[in-house]
């Protein structure tokens, strides 16, 4: 899952991306409005979360030039906390919204609840086959037993399941899995299907040659 | 009444409607006089008409002898008096005469009694009393009340007299021999004719006024929809919606006038309510945002078992916000001092060149940190104020020109006395301002997006606004002049 965190305070937005890392999100990030705005036309993120003031360009400002195009989750984050501001925030097309000071653990569940809502999954938990992913906990399972895995590993498998039955190209999976400052080389892609296969089984993804990968429900 | 009068539409309505009722009813009573004056005057005129052919054949009738002093007088006529006289004298002038009992041609060559008859005809009655109160001639049509001799007849000296009694009208002739001529008539007719006529007026009259209630009624609804239409937006900017505005038609009129005032007047409420809430989001935002980075920064530090430069890094990161709040709680004090009109000074007597190398002295390692130097030209000035406050007035002025300075710029503060004034410039060689953003330089909170993305959490935005209070508490002003690219001159004058 790719996220976009714009925010112009630089000791905030520090802490909210490397939270974000931590919960093995790929987090990308902008200091202000316009930059911001630039970012999330140009990439297919899963969320955006955006502070709403901000110099160049605001938070409202930033939605409506969004929602022209895409229709990207938003996640609007700000001090104001009269309900006429949240009101106007979910107006203008706001997927969520959070009022400052906020919990990170919130944020993270807030965050991950507006990406399942969005992928028309509400519940946190997933079976594909014989594997169960719980998207909260962030457990994996292979029938009833707990399967360790990395955080990259994680967010493969959960991208996969939530597009399950859909081919995933490797571009798509490129880029929801690493971030503006990822430096790894694409075929770093194959090391971690390599990986879930291991501990999956063979058939937990299929490739698809020329197109990409899958998982199927059945 | 009871709640009427709380209405000052009723009020009106009720004072319209008893002027108009005293009005009408003055106007209709005046009518109503008229008109019994004029059928009483026929009346009389029809009584009138008759004696002139009536007295030659009354005197004809033979007196009682014993009982007549005095001789009558050869010409009778003389003392019916200049009244008379036209009826006699003009037989063919008398043209038509609405109303008029008789016509002379007819009567002329009748006998007493038809003459009498045909009085009767036009229910006229005559009677004749002597001197002693004896009744020599009657019409047979005379009331019977009246045929006994009425004390006042003898009391009146005038020759030509006229009563109304008993629902009669008499006209009463002194005779030469001290006899009465009377002739009379019912006064019914004109009367249930005047009554009649009371009805009608009466009638009238309600019509009017309750015509004139439902005009009133309505002019007055429509002269008062515009308050009506006023105390509406009044009622809903009371409640809060601020951007309501009166609608003005014809803004000539005192409720046009009115509405644009009040529109004046909501107009700066709304400005100020809008300041004030952007003041109040703008405080929150900058309150909050702190405690946020407090809060989310020590959750993160806490979430999981961390490397010991992840911790002083979080500690670090907690104390720098905690003191910038601490900056923000002391000069949003200091300003709601300012606002709430607790800000006094402690001036003393002192030498403004000292204040300000003082000041330079406390900026100049931040100066030099960014390569930066201060150049001074400074005049010895002694004047009144408050040491602390102006210290961090000139402070807020330098640290801007320091932050907002480009690396290994320079800085210029000159202190001269021109006239009675004290002044100082502050120039800086920094990023310099927009024309926009030095309109709003010295409001609350405002800080020149490039101010903000520069200088990250170091602003308050409320520097300059405290500057500007202080300057102006000591009685100076302070300006800004700014060329972007350029830098930055602020320049404060202060009575010495």
């Amino acid at each position: 899952m790719r996220v976009l965190v714009v925010e112009d305070q630089d000791d905030l937005r520090e802490v909210v991306v490397e939270t974000l890392r931590e919960e093995s999100f790929a987090v990308d990030e902008s200091a202000d409005g316009e930059e911001g705005l630039y970012k999330a036309l140009n990439w297919d993120y899963d969320i955006v979360v955006l502070d709403v003031m901000m110099p160049l360009m605001n938070g409202w400002e930033v939605l409506d030039g969004l929602r022209r195009e895409k229709q990207t989750p938003v996640l609007m984050l700000t001090a104001l906390d009269q309900v006429r501001d949240k009101v106007k925030g979910l107006n203008h097309g706001a997927d969520d919204y959070l009022v400052k000071p906020f919990d990170l653990t919130e944020l993270v569940a807030r965050v991950r609840a507006v990406i399942r809502r969005k992928g028309g999954d509400h519940r946190p938990e997933v079976t594909v086959g014989k594997v169960t992913i719980n998207t909260t906990s962030k457990i994996l399972r292979l029938g009833d037993k707990k399967v360790e895995v990395t955080a990259r590993e994680f967010a493969m498998a959960e991208l996969l399941i939530k597009h399950r039955d859909e081919v995933v190209t490797r571009d798509f999976l490129y880029d929801h899995l690493f971030d503006e400052n990822d430096e790894s080389m694409s075929n770093m892609l194959d090391v971690y299907v390599y990986k879930l296969r291991q501990k999956f089984g063979k058939n937990f993804i299929k490739t698809r040659r020329g197109q990409g990968y899958i998982v199927e429900s059945e | 009444m009871g709640m009427f009068p709380q209405s000052i539409r009723w009020r009106i309505q009720l004072w319209y409607l008893l002027l108009l009722a005293v009005i009408i009813s003055a106007l209709l009573v005046a009518f109503y006089r008229n008109q019994r004056e004029i059928k009483y005057q026929v009346l009389d005129r029809e009584l009138n008409n008759p004696i002139t052919r009536l007295l030659p054949k009354i005197d004809r009738r033979p007196e009682p002898p014993p009982r007549s002093r005095r001789l009558p007088r050869p010409d009778p006529l003389d003392d019916f008096g200049n009244e008379l006289r036209p009826d006699f004298e003009g037989g063919g002038r008398r043209g038509p005469r609405v109303g008029s009992g008789l016509n002379a041609p007819v009567s002329r060559g009748l006998g007493l009694n038809e003459m009498l008859d045909e009085l009767a005809e036009n229910d006229i009655f005559v009677t004749q009393w002597n001197r002693d109160g004896e009744i020599r001639l009657a019409s047979a049509n005379a009331p019977e009340e009246l045929r006994s001799f009425p004390d006042d007849y003898s009391s009146r000296g005038d020759r030509v007299s006229k009563r109304t009694v008993r629902g009669y009208r008499e006209i009463i002739y002194a005779r030469p021999n001290g006899g009465f001529l009377v002739v009379g008539a019912s006064v019914e007719p004109i009367e249930s004719a005047l009554s009649k006529l009371e009805t009608k007026l009466i009638g009238i009259g309600l019509l009017i006024v309750s015509g004139g209630f439902l005009v009133g009624w309505f002019l007055i609804g429509r002269s008062l929809r515009p308050i009506k239409a006023i105390s509406e937006v009044a009622h809903r900017i009371a409640e809060g919606d601020l951007t309501e505005r009166i609608k003005i038609n014809g803004s000539g009129s005192e409720l046009g006038q009115l509405s644009t005032l009040l529109n004046e007047t909501f107009e700066k409420l709304e400005t100020s309510f809008e300041h004030q809430v952007r003041f109040t989001a703008d405080a929150s935002h900058e309150m909050r945002t702190p405690i946020a980075v407090i809060l989310s920064k020590s959750q993160f530090a806490l979430s999981k078992e961390r490397s010991p430069e992840k911790y002083q890094e979080a500690l670090q990161t907690c104390v720098d916000s905690a003191q910038h709040m601490r900056t923000l709680t002391s000069g949003l004090l200091e300003l709601s001092k300012v606002d709430s009109g607790e800000f006094h000074l402690r001036p003393e007597l002192g030498n403004l060149e000292d204040l300000t190398c003082e000041v330079i002295k406390m900026i100049e390692p931040l100066a030099s940190e960014r390569g930066i130097k201060i150049k001074c030209n400074l005049q010895s000035l002694k004047s009144e104020f408050d040491p602390p406050k102006m210290r961090q007035a000139l402070l807020n002025l330098l640290v801007n020109a320091v932050k907002y300075n480009r690396e290994g710029g320079g800085i210029e503060v000159i202190l001269t006395r021109i006239e009675a004034e004290a002044c100082w410039s502050v120039r800086d060689t920094g990023l310099g301002m927009e024309e926009v953003a030095l309109k709003h330089v010295f409001e609350r909170f405002y800080r020149g997006d490039k101010a903000r993305t520069r200088t990250g959490r170091n602003g308050t935005g409320l520097g300059l606004p405290i500057t500007k209070a202080i300057v102006e508490a000591h009685g100076g002003t302070i300006s800004v002049e700014s060329e972007v690219g350029q830098g930055t001159i602020f320049q404060v004058n202060l009575p010495v």
